[in-house]
């Protein structure tokens, strides 16, 4: 027997956290003031610029887009959806983006028999709905780790993808979480008409965005529980002057309009054209290097972010 | 280049030369499209001698409709006596079809353009209203039936006409263009009119239904839900209407006896469906008259005519704007908003084809012997082959949307909006090219794995090189870990070593 130690790989790049924080909520994070001074986060545009070589460093992800995205029409399609086509851009979006999308997926593809009331109208598009949000959460977390490793090493292995099993309960939860989101914003735009829209809509898939999207970068690095990842993706966001909120108005508004574009592709049909899987193949990349931005953004910062919710004024001076 | 032009003057010279003979047939044209739909049925099945495909443009008959912006309600043509009449903004036009010039335009208060019906020398057409509804607010939650035999108000003049809130319902005489009558009804009317035997139905947006002689004298009012917004069918001693809820509950279809008001049956969907649309009413091969609807629940619905009993439900990819469906002896034809046509047996519901035009449709199909001809939002219009289910002709006839067909020996017309909103007459061009296209909902495997890979492949090569040649130029990454407890799992392996 060798005496050499055996090696092994820890299960995440960071060592673990120091001593954990006392548990606290989510809107303790989303409520709480914004930490004082500035961020440390790279530009927009050069942290852009390296999602972009990130993403497109990783060949494996490359030459899966197209396969993932063959494999998943062929199925829906067994089961009747027809399309647009141009949906299928969502594949590898963030949430609350592919939570959105999943809702007019289902109803087409998985629906109810007509009349049918009750449970048994709503059952197998709630099961569909399920079924799409597991699907992207598993498809989000391989993503996110590759890009962590990618960042990391600057190579990938099949580690990423055993990681990915332990970062899916972050991005299911985000998944989650982004549907209530979506939620408010249906409310929102019910009660207050055309700017609710606006607000409700609109705003509720900035706000998963903004809020969520460095949770799955956070899991895939560190080695948190559930509650402090997103507790610390939403004190990432908040750090000042990081623009994060504008990257994901940009990243929200240009997916949008994508989807509601005349894009090849955007026709009911079962055999796309060239035209549409080159289409939705380089948005599908778009999604992927915008993840891979989020990645860089974080790991550039992510000794500066605070533990703990910056107090209140009021508190602190209590104390 | 003489030889050039010579034969492109010979190949506008023979599609315009083989029209000829659709175009003689013009005066052959008969009373049969003498309401919307065709018939108090609203079956949309186009009369024997209706042109097939491929068409060509004859004539481009300018009226009133309104452009895209302006455009309200359906205006959609009826035929009779040589004419085609619209209900336009502000007027009611008629074009002689033989020739494509306008035969006579009266005015119309400005309301929501709907469909006129015709009965011997009498059009009735609806006017007024303005530019929309008042519905909700005088919707009654209980139905009232108001039977009458008052005698309406007489109008005189066809100046007379005036801006109003709600609509009335107008008869006038073709021959003369001289109003005979006018009777206001309650609220905004879009229904349009149906005549059914001797009888002027129209319904309003407050929910009331409201039937009158054709000397204009009211016969009965009856309110039956919120709203009434669809054109009504007939069939026999009933007419059928749908109601719309005004936000919740579920919508109903209602059968009404056509000599007193009173409802016959009441029919509601299960779940809460929105909307029902307009009904086309026919009997199946058993005989049995058949009431057929579209659902915003994209569905399509078959209830019994005798009973209000659900015959059959079968589900359509996306909802419908509500356009009655057209009918066959064998076949309901129903299209959705997406513009993807289905026939379906009319006995079972079962799917025999569907067609996605990929055109957005709003108004109805009809059917001539051979074809569906279905006209779009941008102004195309597509005929399918009703044996095979695949497109065989489309063409472009406005620059935006058709807003319903109407069809006669030798002639079909279309009333569009656009830059040119108007009247257009569609004859058979012999000369024309046809087409044999399979519809894109149709499984390709082949076509779908070629496709594929004639965009994965290239593109994931280039992208792959892309990196490669960012990755040169940018570097590896590195990040400034100032923090101490940033350990890279790589670093701490290599520290393992011995």
């Amino acid at each position: 027997m060798s005496n050499k130690k055996k090696r092994q790989r820890p299960s995440s790049y960071r060592a673990p956290a120091p001593a954990p924080a006392p548990r606290r909520g989510l809107l303790d994070s989303i409520l709480a003031p914004r930490a004082p001074g500035g961020s440390p986060m790279p530009r927009l545009r050069s942290t852009l610029a390296r999602g972009l070589a990130t993403t497109l460093s990783i060949r494996w992800l490359l030459a899966a887009v197209p396969v993932v995205i063959l494999a998943a029409w062929a199925f829906l399609t067994s089961f009747g959806f027809e399309g647009p086509f141009s949906t299928m851009s969502v594949t590898f979006a963030l949430p609350p983006l592919t939570t959105s999308a999943d809702p007019q997926i289902a109803g087409k593809t998985f629906r109810a028999a007509i009349d049918a009331t009750g449970l048994g109208a709503n059952a197998a598009g709630l099961v569909a709905i399920f079924g799409l949000l597991l699907f992207h959460a598993a498809v989000n977390a391989i993503v996110a780790t590759l890009s962590v490793e990618q960042l990391r090493t600057g190579s990938v292995s099949a580690w990423a993808i055993r990681r990915a099993g332990r970062v899916l309960r972050t991005t299911l939860a985000v998944g989650f979480m982004c549907l209530g989101l979506l939620i408010i914003g249906n409310l929102v735009s019910f009660f207050f008409g055309g700017i609710g829209q606006v607000f409700g809509l609109i705003g509720s898939v900035v706000i998963g965005v903004y809020l969520f999207g460095f949770a799955p970068t956070i899991a895939a690095d560190e080695e948190r529980r559930l509650t402090d990842t997103l507790t610390r993706s939403v004190r990432s966001a908040r750090m000042p002057g990081s623009a994060n909120l504008w990257l994901a108005i940009i990243y929200v508004l240009a997916s949008l309009v994508s989807l509601l574009a005349p894009l090849p592709g955007s026709t009911i049909g079962r055999t796309p054209s060239i035209a549409a899987w080159a289409v939705v193949i380089v948005l599908s990349v778009g999604h992927l290097v915008m993840q891979s931005t989020l990645a860089y953004r974080y790991l550039a910062v992510a000794p500066d972010v605070p533990d703990q919710p910056a107090k209140r004024p009021a508190d602190a001076a209590r104390r | 280049m003489r030889t050039f032009r010579w034969l492109a003057l010979l190949a506008l010279a023979v599609p315009a030369v083989a029209a000829i003979p659709a175009v003689a047939a013009f005066g052959a044209v008969d009373a049969s499209w003498s309401q919307y739909q065709r018939d108090a049925g609203r079956s949309g099945l186009a009369p024997e001698g209706t042109p097939e495909p491929p068409y060509t443009v004859s004539w481009n008959a300018p009226a009133g409709i309104g452009d895209p912006s302006k455009v309200l309600g359906s205006p959609a043509p009826i035929l009779t006596d040589g004419l085609a009449v619209v209900v336009g903004r502000e007027t009611v036009e008629a074009i002689d079809v033989s020739t494509g010039e306008q035969a006579w335009s009266v005015p119309r208060a400005l309301g929501p353009s709907a469909p006129a019906a015709v009965e011997g020398d009498t059009l009735v057409f609806v006017e007024g209203g303005g530019e929309g509804s008042t519905a909700s607010a005088s919707s009654l939650p209980t139905p009232t039936i108001t039977p009458s035999a008052t005698p309406s108000k007489h109008a005189t003049s066809p100046s007379t006409a005036v801006s109003a809130s709600v609509s009335s319902v107008v008869g006038m005489s073709l021959r003369t263009q001289r109003r005979l009558w006018s009777v206001p009804l309650s609220d905004v009317s879009n229904t349009g009119v149906l005549i059914a035997g001797s009888d002027v139905v129209v319904g309003a947006d407050d929910g009331a239904i409201t039937a009158l002689d054709l000397d204009g004298r009211t016969r009965w009012t009856k309110d039956v839900g919120d709203h009434v917004l669809a054109p009504i069918a007939a069939s026999g001693d009933l007419i059928i209407a749908s109601v719309r809820p005004e936000a919740q509950g579920s919508a109903a279809l209602v059968a009404l006896r056509l000599a007193d008001g009173s409802q016959a049956w009441r029919y509601e969907p299960n779940g809460a469906v929105l909307d029902l649309g307009g009904p086309s009413v026919g009997s199946d091969a058993s005989g049995s008259p058949t009431v057929y609807v579209v659902g915003v629940d994209a569905s399509v619905r078959a209830v019994s005519v005798a009973d209000g009993s659900q015959r059959w439900a079968a589900p359509l990819y996306s909802p419908t704007t509500g356009s009655p469906p057209a009918l066959t002896d064998d076949a309901v034809v129903v299209t959705d908003e997406s513009g993807t046509v289905y026939d379906l047996d009319r006995a079972t519901g079962s799917e025999r084809w569907r067609f996605a035009t990929n055109r957005r449709s709003v108004d109805p199909p009809i059917v001539t012997g051979a074809s569906v001809i279905q006209p779009a939002a941008d102004g195309a219009v597509s005929a399918i082959s009703l044996g095979s289910g695949h497109e065989i002709w489309h063409g472009t006839i406005a620059d935006s949307g058709v807003l319903g067909l109407a069809a006669a020996r030798g002639l079909i017309v279309a009333s569009v909006t656009g830059t040119a909103p108007g009247i257009v007459g569609l004859v058979s061009n012999p000369a024309g090219l046809t087409e044999d296209v399979v519809s894109p909902t149709t499984a390709d495997p082949r076509g779908l794995v070629a496709n594929w890979l004639g965009a994965a492949l290239p593109l994931t090569v280039l992208l792959i090189v892309i990196g490669q040649a960012l990755a040169t130029r940018m570097g590896p990454v590195s990040f400034d870990t100032a923090d101490d407890d940033a350990v890279d799992p790589w670093e701490a392996d290599l520290e393992d070593e011995p």
